[in-house]
C-alpha cells in the first residue's frame, strides 16, 4: 500500500523525520517500508502492512497512529475521534438488507443539488503521488477519504435509480445473474456474490465490497448523489474478488475486516468533503446496523511480558509503552487492563499485547541468549540416521544423489489444480524419475568424464496403501543387472540385511520404510565434512566431445602428453579423461577422451578440428610422440 | 573412472550439517508425512476459518474435492502431533519436504525444503530464539561474523511474530520467519500456555544454500542435473 508523505505530515505540528528515518522506523517496529519514491515534491512509502494490522493500517491514518506511537507524538487530529454523521432520515430512500451476517452495517448519505467538476488540485495531485487517477471531484472525494480513513465508499448517481421512492437492496446474485463494471467489464455472478441492487428495478448496481457498476455511474451530468458507507463480510468479499479475479482498493481493505466503527466517522468526512468541493444539500441518510460488540479489555502482567520477550521492563516502561499508543488501560499493581480502541481488532489476547510492547520497546534491545543446557541428550533419528549411511554407502560406489519431482503424470492422488497440466499426479515410485534423469545425464555423460550414470534417490512416494519412503538406485548403459547386483550387496553388507527388492531395466527400487523396521535401532549419525565449495554455473550449450590415442616412449611421463593438451586445448577445453593405457614394444599409448564447451556459443566443428589439430601437431613434434 | 565416488544432494549435506549443529543445542530430529490434511497443516497451527491461505492458490489440495487432504506446506505441521506425544522439555527440529501452489521462477518452487525448529519448556523467551538462530547461522555459514537482527512479522501459529534479518559478508538478507509458539497451539498440543512457553522458527534450505554458495536458482536442486548436483 501507499501513502503519501505529506499527507503524513499533515497529522502532526512538529516536522516528521525524513523519508528514509521514517521507512526504518515503520520497518523495524511495524512493518515493512518496501520502498520510497520521489514524486514531485512529495515521497510515496510503499508500506508492506503485515495481515494481523491491515484491518487498522491500510489508510494513512493508521500510518499516522502508528508514526505516533513510534515516535511518542501526539497527533494533531484523529478521524476516528471526530464526529459521525448527524442528519434525518432520508425521506427518499429505502435500505433492505437480507442477510445481515453478510452485511452487518450499510449507511448511505443524500446529497442533492451537487456540481461535479473537476477536483481542485490538491486533491488531484495527493491522489497522484499515490498513483491514482483524478476522476471527478465526487468520485475523487470518496477515494480521498478512503485512503484517509481506511474506509471504501461508493457515490451512486440517485437519479438513475428507478421509481420515485428509491430503494437499494443488498441480496445474493441469482445464479448467471451478470453485472456490468465502471470499467465496462461484465461479469456473470453467482449464489455466492453480495449483489448492491436497484431494489425496484431488479439490476445490480455494485458488487458488494468490490465494485461499482456502470447503471448508477457518476458523471458530469448528475445532481443528486447517494454516498454508501458499508460493512460487508471479510470472508465472503474475499472469496468474490477471488473467484472474479477482480481485486481492487475496496475489496483489499474489507477482506482484512476492517472495524465497522469505520462507517460513520467516513460517511460523515465524505459528506463534509463532498459540501466543500461539489456544493449541494444534505437530504437525509440512512444507517441499517447490526452494531458490533464492543472490545472486551485484555490483562497482562508484567511477569508474562518480560517471561515472553526475556527482557526486563519495568511497570513503569510499560506503562511508558501503553501512553504512547494512547491505548485505554488500567495499571493496577503489576497487572494492566487494556481496552483496546476499535480500530485495533487484532489484539484479543495477552499476548497479543505483549507483541505490542515488544516491538515499540525494540527487538533490538533483546540479547541473543542460548538455550540452558538441556538435562536430556537428542535422541538418534532411525530414519534418517540410516538414510545418511545409505546414501553414505552409495556416494562412496559412485553413485550421485537426485531428488526429483513429486509430481508426475501417472498415480494414486491426483491435486486439485496447479502443477503442470501433464503432471497432476503424486509419484507412487521412484523409478520413473530415475530413468529419465538418467537419460538425461547419460547425453551429458563425458561432461562428467563418466563411462555410465549412476544415480539414486530417497523420498517419499503417495500409493493408495499410503505414504512411505522408497529408495532407487539407476544405472544406464549394459549390463546393469551385474552392476546394480554388486551394489546390493553391498548395502546388505553394511545393512546387515537382505533386500527383497530385485532390479529390473537399470533400476533397482527398494522400499525403505519397510526395510527399516527390520533394522536395529540407530546409535549415532555418520561423520561428515563440511562443503563450502562456491557453485559455478554450468554451460548451456552443447558441448563437443573428441578422441585422441599417442604412443610415447615408456621412459617418458605421462604428464608431457597432459601439459601439451591442456595448453593447446585452451579455455574451451573443459574435461579430459583417460579412457585406456597399454604398453608395447618398449612404447606406451594412452588414449583420453577430451570435452570442448563454451560458456557464449555453440563451438562449431571448424574451431574444434582447429584446436585438435593442433595439438596432434605439438604433440607429433615432441620426441617419440606419435599421435595414432 | 566408475569407482569414482559420487555427490550426495546438497539438500541432504546441509540438513546432514544442520543435525549436528541442533544436536549440540539439545534439538534432536523429528518428521512426520507430507501428505496430510487441513486440519493439521492449517487448523490446529491456528489458521482462521476464513484464512487466505486456505484458498486453492497457495496450498496443492488433493481430490476428490472435499477430502481435505492436502501436501503440506510447512514443517510446522509437525508441531501439534509431536506436542501430543510428547511432554515438555521439547526441543526439535524437523527438516523436511514442504509444497506450495504458486508459479516458479528462480527463487520460487513448487517443492522445497524446510527446516522447522521448535523449543517448548518452562521459561522459554524471545531473546533465547534470537540465540539459538545466530549460534545455527554462525555454524551453518561458518562465519563467526554473522550478525541477526528481529523486525515484527506475522505468522498464525506464533504471537509474537518476527521476520529475521541475517547480515552477512556485510549485507543484510531477510531469512526466515519465527516467533513464540501461539497459545491456541500449545493448548492444541495439550500444552497449558500459563506454565509453558516456546519459540519455533522455519527456514528453507533451498535458500541456505544458495546463499552459502552463491547458486542462484532454486529449480535447478530438483531437476536431477548432474552438472548441479556433481559440484557439491
Amino acid at each position: 500500500m501507499k501513502v503519501s508523505y505529506n499527507w503524513l505530515q499533515e497529522y502532526f505540528e512538529e516536522k516528521l523525520p525524513t523519508p528514509e528515518e521514517l521507512g526504518e522506523l515503520l520497518t523495524f517496529h511495524a512493518y515493512e517500508v518496501e520502498e520510497i519514491e520521489k514524486v514531485d515534491s512529495d515521497y510515496a512509502l510503499d508500506i508492506d502492512v503485515l495481515p494481523n494490522r491491515s484491518s487498522d493500517s491500510m489508510s494513512h491514518r493508521g500510518i499516522a497512529r502508528e508514526v505516533a506511537t513510534l515516535l511518542g507524538r501526539k497527533m494533531k487530529y484523529d478521524p476516528l475521534l471526530g464526529e459521525t454523521l448527524e442528519v434525518e432520515e432520508s425521506e427518499k430512500f429505502k435500505v433492505e438488507v437480507e442477510d445481515k451476517r453478510l452485511c452487518s452495517r450499510y449507511a448511505i448519505a443524500v446529497i442533492e443539488g451537487v456540481k461535479v467538476g473537476p477536483s481542485p488540485d490538491w486533491l488531484k495531485s495527493a491522489l497522484e503521488v499515490l498513483g491514482q487517477r483524478s476522476i471527478n471531484n465526487i468520485v475523487d472525494a470518496t477515494n480521498y477519504v478512503m485512503l484517509n480513513t481506511g474506509q471504501p465508499l461508493h457515490a451512486f448517481d440517485a437519479n438513475k435509480l428507478e421509481g420515485k421512492e428509491k430503494k437499494i437492496v443488498i441480496r445474493n446474485a441469482k445464479k448467471n445473474e451478470k453485472i456490468t463494471t465502471l470499467t465496462e467489464d461484465e461479469y456473470e455472478l453467482d449464489s455466492g456474490t453480495l449483489l448492491i441492487v436497484d431494489g425496484n428495478a431488479d439490476t445490480g448496481i455494485g458488487i458488494a465490497g468490490v465494485k461499482g457498476g456502470n447503471i448508477a455511474e457518476v458523471d458530469k451530468n448528475t445532481k443528486d448523489i447517494a454516498i454508501e458507507s458499508a460493512h460487508f463480510d471479510f470472508a465472503s468479499v474475499r472469496k468474490t474478488a477471488q473467484k472474479l479475479k477482480l481485486w481492487t482498493e475496496a475489496s483489499t481493505r474489507f477482506q482484512n475486516n476492517p472495524s465497522q466503527h469505520l462507517v460513520g466517522y467516513a460517511l460523515a468526512d465524505v459528506v463534509e468533503l463532498i459540501l466543500d468541493l461539489a456544493g449541494g444539500e444534505v437530504e437525509g441518510a440512512v444507517d441499517v446496523c447490526i452494531p458490533e460488540k464492543d472490545k472486551e479489555p485484555v490483562s497482562v502482567t508484567l511477569s508474562q511480558i518480560n517471561n515472553l520477550l526475556g527482557t526486563s521492563l519495568s511497570q513503569k516502561n510499560v506503562a511508558g509503552i501503553f501512553d504512547r499508543f494512547d491505548f485505554e488501560y488500567e495499571a493496577k499493581d503489576d497487572v494492566f487492563t487494556v481496552t483496546p480502541p476499535f480500530e485495533r481488532t487484532d489484539i484479543n489476547i495477552y499476548e497479543d499485547l505483549i507483541e505490542e510492547i515488544g516491538r515499540v520497546h525494540g527487538y533490538e534491545h533483546l540479547e541473543a541468549r542460548q538455550l540452558p543446557e538441556s538435562n536430556t541428550a537428542p535422541y538418534i533419528h532411525k530414519e534418517f540416521s540410516y538414510a545418511d549411511k545409505v546414501r553414505n554407502i552409495l556416494v562412496g560406489a559412485g553413485y550421485s544423489e537426485v531428488l526429483g519431482y513429486t509430481f508426475r503424470a501417472h498415480g494414486d492422488y491426483e491435486v486439485i489444480s496447479g502443477a503442470a497440466s501433464d503432471k497432476t499426479f503424486l509419484r507412487i515410485g521412484l523409478s520413473c524419475g530415475i530413468g529419465k534423469y538418467l537419460e538425461s545425464n547419460s547425453k551429458m555423460a563425458p561432461l562428467f568424464g563418466l563411462e555410465r550414470v549412476k544415480l539414486f534417490e530417497l523420498g517419499r512416494v503417495f500409493p493408495k496403501s499410503g505414504e512411505y519412503v522408497a529408495l532407487a538406485i539407476g544405472v544406464s548403459g549394459k549390463k546393469t543387472d551385474k552392476i546394480l547386483d554388486e551394489t546390493k550387496k553391498v548395502l546388505e553388507r553394511e545393512l546387515g540385511i537382505k533386500i527383497p527388492e530385485n532390479s529390473k531395466e537399470g533400476i533397482l527400487e527398494i522400499n525403505f520404510s519397510k526395510l527399516l523396521e527390520k533394522l536395529p535401532e540407530a546409535k549415532n549419525y555418520e561423520g561428515f565434512e563440511q562443503n563450502l565449495t562456491p557453485y559455478k554455473d554450468f554451460s548451456l550449450y552443447p558441448f563437443v566431445l573428441r578422441d585422441t590415442a599417442v604412443w610415447i616412449p615408456s621412459s617418458v611421463d605421462e604428464k608431457e602428453i597432459l601439459n601439451v593438451i591442456e595448453e593447446h586445448g585452451g579455455k574451451l577445453l573443459i574435461n579430459k579423461t583417460k579412457f585406456d593405457e597399454f604398453e608395447k614394444g618398449g612404447k606406451m599409448s594412452y588414449a583420453y577422451h577430451l570435452v570442448f564447451q563454451s560458456n557464449e556459443r555453440t563451438l562449431t566443428d571448424d574451431e574444434v578440428n582447429k584446436i585438435m589439430g593442433d595439438i596432434t601437431l605439438k604433440l607429433n613434434a615432441k620426441k617419440g610422440f606419435e599421435v595414432r | 573412472m566408475n569407482e569414482e565416488k559420487g555427490h550426495k544432494h546438497p539438500i541432504s549435506q546441509a540438513i546432514r550439517e544442520l543435525t549436528d549443529i541442533f544436536q549440540e543445542m539439545g534439538f534432536s530430529l523429528a518428521d512426520g508425512p507430507e501428505m496430510t490434511n487441513d486440519y493439521d497443516n492449517f487448523e490446529v497451527l491456528n489458521f482462521g476459518e476464513d484464512h487466505p491461505a486456505r484458498d486453492m492458490q497457495d496450498t496443492f489440495w488433493l481430490k476428490p474435492e472435499g477430502s481435505q487432504m492436502l501436501l503440506r506446506t510447512q514443517t510446522s505441521t509437525v508441531q501439534v502431533p509431536y506436542m501430543l506425544e510428547n511432554k515438555p522439555p521439547i526441543r526439535i527440529f524437523v527438516p523436511g519436504k514442504v509444497y506450495r501452489n504458486e508459479a516458479t521462477d528462480s527463487t520460487h518452487e513448487m517443492q522445497f525444503y524446510q527446516v522447522e525448529g521448535l523449543a517448548v519448556d518452562k521459561g522459554i523467551t524471545l531473546e533465547h530464539l534470537k540465540g539459538t538462530l545466530l549460534t545455527l547461522l554462525q555454524r551453518f555459514f561458518n562465519d563467526e561474523n554473522i550478525e541477526v537482527r528481529f523486525r515484527p512479522g506475522y505468522f498464525p501459529f506464533v504471537e509474537p511474530g518476527v521476520e529475521l534479518d541475517m547480515k552477512y559478508k556485510g549485507k543484510w538478507i531477510e531469512l526466515l520467519g519465527a516467533g513464540m509458539v501461539h497459545p491456541n497451539v500449545l493448548r492444541n498440543g495439550g500444552i497449558d500456555p500459563k506454565k509453558y512457553s516456546g519459540f519455533a522458527f522455519g527456514m528453507g534450505i533451498d535458500r541456505i544454500i544458495m546463499i552459502r554458495h552463491n547458486s542462484n536458482d532454486v529449480r535447478k536442486h530438483y531437476d536431477g542435473d548432474l552438472r548441479f548436483v556433481n559440484q557439491f
